[in-house]
């Protein structure tokens, strides 16, 4: 890399680095949002008989079987620009909002399936595979935030499609190293998350939790 | 362990089940005979046929320095009043009463750049074929970026009309977002001022103001889209009658003769050439000297002749004539299923996704086995840089990985080699990449726990089936995500099932229905896909008991 490259990296650094921040969001937003969802799927798929079992079975099928990219690109051509609820209170729907419930698809899909598999392995007083659940489901949400990228097709400026307008911009000389530089972004806050996650996951109180919940909720285990 | 039995050949039986739903069924016939037409009686009572057009609109018509009225509708004009052999009597009619005036019997006929859509064929009749083409063009700055897709588009502004009727259809389409103004000239301005992206207007009207000097340096570069054809209209109640079919025949001889193509020239109109080239040559086709276009019983052209947008259930027989009739009866348009071109695309689009998906499997696992050998025979050194390099391919997003692959290195070497990068290979490498990771990780696990009670196990390809075990869960799960993860590729630009949808959306609107589909049909394939390969697992497994006892 010559230096008039790197010289032009580094001053649209902060511009590539505040569509990143966008793709954080989304990817936090759209794993808080999926996990909340995914694990009351797993909880009626758990505790409930019948019909409402199955429709809880087929709702996680759904939404493992389906692209996170058809869910976004289903979000941001269905949900209106913006509901009125009532008079003069309007609910926007920007497109990173549509991009993050879209993505949320995968990670609802992702939760109540591995909540179960702990939950049946938990109930076998198999400890060791139900803490399986936090390396699944922080893999989980290292696919969502990688696959946050694909919110710049319907229209989010995170940072490949930053990327693509810097380089639409000053032509197709960088294009190579502007593509390497944005997926490094990716690659190095993903190995750190990957890492933060390994570190929690092996303290006393995540290696703990089995048998705490084995105590408060003994009438499971039967 | 293993327990669930395969189950794609109930997935099939969904499938069939669909189609035959769709496929089967009735099968309806309407015919009709030719009607009397009422207007021709007139007509041909008076020796006059009157002939409505417009006379502002050069050079399809308007008034020259001796007040006559000029233009290349006019030449048509002709054509059809000698064709009846009366005199022509052209009545100067503008965009807001030509209909009206066609409905009261001030006039005959309207040839007034009208073109044919559906909401039209409420109020009146549109003679087929169409004699020229009409769409809708952006018009953009010297300065602003070139786009070449309607795509790119997603997310800007664009000037336009108030009451255009492209103007919904466009900007919910390609999620644009419009500013409206009330006249051409504000819009202009509007847009020389920056306002909005690009001019949102007629191929017509941009293709005349690229021509003046106050436009030069001012570029429309995106295909037309909307295209509809330009139709001769006559009285509603005309449909299907003697007067539909004299002049329908003729502008089919005009098509066929090369006539529209020497109007062409002669007013110098060239946006529409490659169309009417198209026309000419599409009504010409001829087997065992038959032309293929021709009238059936009904009276209308053979349905493949016609556009599909304009055709209605009681015209065609069978699978079309079933699609139309939900259409009109519910709103739902399914026009992937009933017409011919659309379905072509979508069925091409679904191939296409296959094919990805089958081929990036078989590179995830080669490519997972490979390394995970690899790995497990080197030095630590070696060792980390594999799982570098294929930690890399995990945790970088595959789009930018496409895009640095196929327009980064593919334009690098189309010029420093002249070797064409196929998308095609491009996304197999990419998600077989991406997900051989994945696939990598799931085999050392699983080697790392045989290594807890055989202490010297090292994967090699005569044991990789031991490994199968722990491993096949999670490999399972990353082919899962590989099926999901294919429809990325439609960013660049392969016809797999999200472009196949986004064109046939783009050509007729209906979106939420095409959306609602895409998902039901991928909900079946990842699960075809699942069922394969848990088919696969219980082979191998199945495979090792037999050979390891």
């Amino acid at each position: 890399m010559d230096k008039s490259t790197f010289d032009f990296i580094l001053t649209w650094t902060p511009y590539l680095l505040e569509g990143f921040i966008w793709n954080l969001i989304i990817a936090v937003m759209a794993v808080a949002l999926g996990s909340c969802i995914g694990f009351y799927l797993a909880y009626l798929r758990i505790t409930k008989i019948g019909r409402t079992k199955r429709i809880a079975d087929f709702i996680s099928k759904f939404f493992r079987n389906i692209p996170t990219l058809a869910f976004m690109f289903y979000a941001a051509f269905v949900i209106p620009k913006e509901i009125t609820l009532w008079d003069g209170f309007v609910v926007q729907f920007p497109y990173w909002i549509k991009a993050s419930i879209g993505l949320s698809a995968s990670s609802i899909g992702f939760t109540s399936q591995s909540m179960m598999v702990a939950f049946l392995a938990w109930k076998k007083k198999d400890y060791k595979s139900t803490l399986l659940f936090f390396p699944t489901w922080s893999n989980s949400f290292i696919i969502t935030f990688v696959a946050s990228s694909t919110a710049s097709l319907v229209g989010v400026s995170e940072i490949v499609s930053r990327a693509n307008f810097l380089i639409a911009a000053t032509g197709t000389h960088v294009m190579i190293p502007v593509y390497i530089y944005s997926g490094l972004f990716f690659v190095i806050s993903s190995l750190f998350i990957m890492e933060l996650i390994k570190r929690f996951k092996n303290t006393p109180f995540i290696e703990g939790i089995p048998e705490k919940l084995a105590m408060k909720y003994p009438q499971f285990q039967t | 362990m293993i327990s669930n039995r395969p189950r794609f050949f109930n997935c099939l039986t969904r499938i069939f089940l669909i189609l035959s739903l769709v496929l089967g069924g009735v099968y309806s016939a309407f015919a009709a005979d030719e009607l009397p037409s009422k207007t021709l009686a007139k007509i041909r009572k008076d020796g006059v046929i009157r002939i409505g057009v417009k006379t502002d609109v050069p050079p399809f018509n308007s008034i020259n320095s001796s007040g006559e009225i000029v233009g290349l509708e006019s030449d048509i004009a002709q054509k059809v009043a000698e064709k009846l052999d009366v005199k022509l009597l052209k009545v100067g009619i503008t965009t807001e009463n030509r209909f009206q005036k066609l409905e009261v019997g001030d006039v005959d006929m309207l040839i007034a750049t009208i073109g044919d859509t559906p909401a039209r064929r409420q109020i009146a009749t549109g003679i087929e074929p169409g004699y020229s083409e009409t769409s809708v063009s952006v018009l953009f700055r010297p300065e602003a970026p070139l786009l070449t897709k309607w795509a790119d588009l997603r997310g800007k502004t664009l000037c336009a009309l108030q009451g255009s009727y492209f103007n919904r259809p466009i900007s919910e389409r390609f999620l644009i977002s419009l500013q409206t103004y009330k006249t051409v000239r504000d819009a202009h301005l509007a847009l020389e001022s920056g306002k909005c992206d690009g001019f949102l207007y007629t191929t017509a009207a941009i293709v005349a103001d690229l021509k003046k000097p106050a436009f030069q340096g001012f570029k429309s570069p995106l295909e037309p889209a909307l295209k509809t054809p330009w139709a001769i209209f006559v009285q509603r109640s005309e449909k299907n009658t003697e007067l539909d079919h004299i002049v329908g025949d003729l502008i089919v001889e005009m098509h066929r003769s090369g006539y529209f193509l020497e109007l062409n020239k002669k007013w110098d109109v060239d946006y529409s050439t490659a169309w009417l080239e198209k026309a000419k040559s599409f009504w010409a086709q001829k087997n065992n000297n038959q032309y293929l276009c021709k009238r059936i019983e009904s009276g209308y052209w053979t349905p493949e002749c016609r556009e599909a947008a304009l055709v209605n259930s009681e015209e065609v027989h069978g699978l079309q004539a079933i699609g139309l009739w939900v259409k009109e009866q519910t709103g739902l348009d399914l026009n992937f299923i009933y017409d011919p071109y659309s379905r072509g695309q979508y069925l091409q689009g679904l191939g296409y996704t296959m094919l990805l998906i089958f081929l990036s499997i078989l590179l995830s696992i080669g490519l997972g086995i490979v390394s995970a050998i690899k790995h497990d025979h080197s030095s630590e050194f070696t060792k980390k840089v594999i799982s570098f390099v294929m930690s890399y391919g995990r945790l970088n997003p595959p789009l930018l990985l496409m895009y640095l692959l196929y327009f980064g290195v593919g334009s690098w070497l189309l010029s420093s080699y002249g070797v064409q990068l196929p998308a095609l290979l491009v996304a197999v490498l990419i998600l077989g990449y991406y997900t051989s990771g994945l696939v990598m990780s799931a085999l050392l696990e699983s080697a790392e726990l045989i290594r807890h009670t055989k202490s010297e196990f090292k994967i090699n390809y005569h044991n990789i089936l031991d490994t199968l075990d722990s491993s096949s869960w999670p490999i399972k799960q990353a082919l899962i995500n590989l099926t999901k993860q294919s429809m990325i590729a439609s960013a660049i630009a392969i016809p797999e099932l999200l472009s196949a949808t986004n064109l046939v959306m783009a050509e007729k609107g209906n979106v939420f229905l095409l959306m609602t589909v895409l998902l039901i049909i991928f909900f079946f394939i990842t699960g075809f896909w699942t069922d394969i390969v848990t088919w696969a697992e219980t082979k191998f497994h199945n495979f090792r008991r037999v050979n390891h006892g």
